[in-house]
């Protein structure tokens, strides 16, 4: 019904998808990229695309699956633009999100870990970042990232392994017990 | 441990392993500390990274993806009716002209082509008067009419 809306360019049905979708491809989004700024603008820039290429939703998926797709496709033509510029420092991006009352010493190394496990996604190939952020963030199905990638199942689970193996050797290499 | 062996931990840990796997990986991590650091360090992993990546989204989002999306929206509605009306207007057109085309085809032309249309002056009185004033306004004498020739505005 909502995609149906969106196909008549409905604008309330544009603002109820992205009241309901917008926490979870902001997530997908935030743990592609590292530029906070360019977050907003990957995640505004999928809705849009969204309601002008809804005819090639054709239901055969979950509405939030496209969207997955299209938010993941979004990300990648922003890392092409930007891949010569420098990147930024961590400390610029990583928002501490940790709860009140939380022991400080603990704050810091959450947040320390958290810089390093993002330095280690940040040196992954796009392809390896997408696949991990979709299962580890996300929680996907292995189905659910292989429609959002346009790759097999068996794709999915050869790269979720090889994912992992090169971001455990950089966690270990940077010292992360 | 061995790449296989990460593989299996790999599904393992995503819950697609098979209960014979799931056996597998499981006595790998109790008696190898290699497979057990292994899985714990991606585990924590999994954690900062749901923790990087959970950011709320800002609270005007909705407002900027309509202000970006809908205006253009707009544009090509009021195209698309736009040119339903051109398409309309075109068929109304090509339907009265195949329609008169019938008409003249059947009936041999319009009646009202074999008539003259009034001139201006449709009175010969007045037809003189009007040929006094264009003599007077090009510096030529007036003429009369002439007998069988055309005469401006005066019905043949």
């Amino acid at each position: 019904v909502l995609a149906a809306r969106l196909r008549a360019h409905d604008p309330e049905a544009l603002r109820e998808v992205v009241a309901a979708f917008s926490g979870r491809i902001t997530s997908v989004v935030s743990g592609l990229l590292r530029d906070r700024d360019a977050v907003d603008d990957v995640v505004q820039e999928t809705f849009v695309k969204a309601f002008y290429r809804i005819a090639s939703f054709h239901g055969d998926s979950g509405l939030y699956t496209w969207l997955y797709r299209v938010a993941v496709n979004a990300a990648k033509d922003h890392m092409k633009r930007t891949r010569r510029r420098p990147a930024s420092s961590l400390d610029e991006e990583v928002a501490p999100v940790v709860a009140p009352g939380e022991p400080a010493i603990e704050r810091l190394e959450d947040r320390e870990s958290r810089q390093r496990v993002r330095a280690a996604m940040e040196a992954l190939p796009p392809k390896f970042r997408a696949v991990l952020v979709l299962r580890e963030v996300e929680g996907l199905r292995y189905d659910e990232i292989a429609q959002v990638l346009a790759i097999s199942v068996g794709t999915v689970e050869s790269r979720l392994f090889r994912a992992r193996k090169r971001l455990h050797d950089r966690l270990a290499a940077m010292g992360m017990s | 441990v061995t790449d296989a062996d990460l593989h299996l931990l790999s599904r393992w840990m995503d819950g697609r392993a098979t209960p014979a796997e799931a056996a597998l990986a499981e006595g790998l991590v109790a008696r190898d500390a290699d497979a057990a650091a292994w899985v714990r360090r991606l585990r924590e992993a999994s954690d900062a990274l749901r923790a990087a990546a959970r950011r709320a989204p800002p609270e005007d989002l909705a407002d900027r993806v309509l202000a970006a999306a809908v205006p253009a929206g707009g544009e090509l509605a009021a195209f698309r009716r736009a040119a339903r009306r051109y398409v309309a207007a075109a068929a109304v057109l090509l339907g009265l002209g195949l329609g008169g085309s019938v008409w003249i085809d059947r009936s041999g032309g319009p009646a009202a082509a074999a008539t003259p249309a009034p001139g201006l002056f449709a009175d010969p009185a007045d037809a003189r008067i009007e040929e006094m004033v264009l003599s007077d306004l090009d510096g030529a004498p007036a003429r009369g009419p002439e007998p069988g020739g055309e005469h401006e505005g005066a019905p043949r």
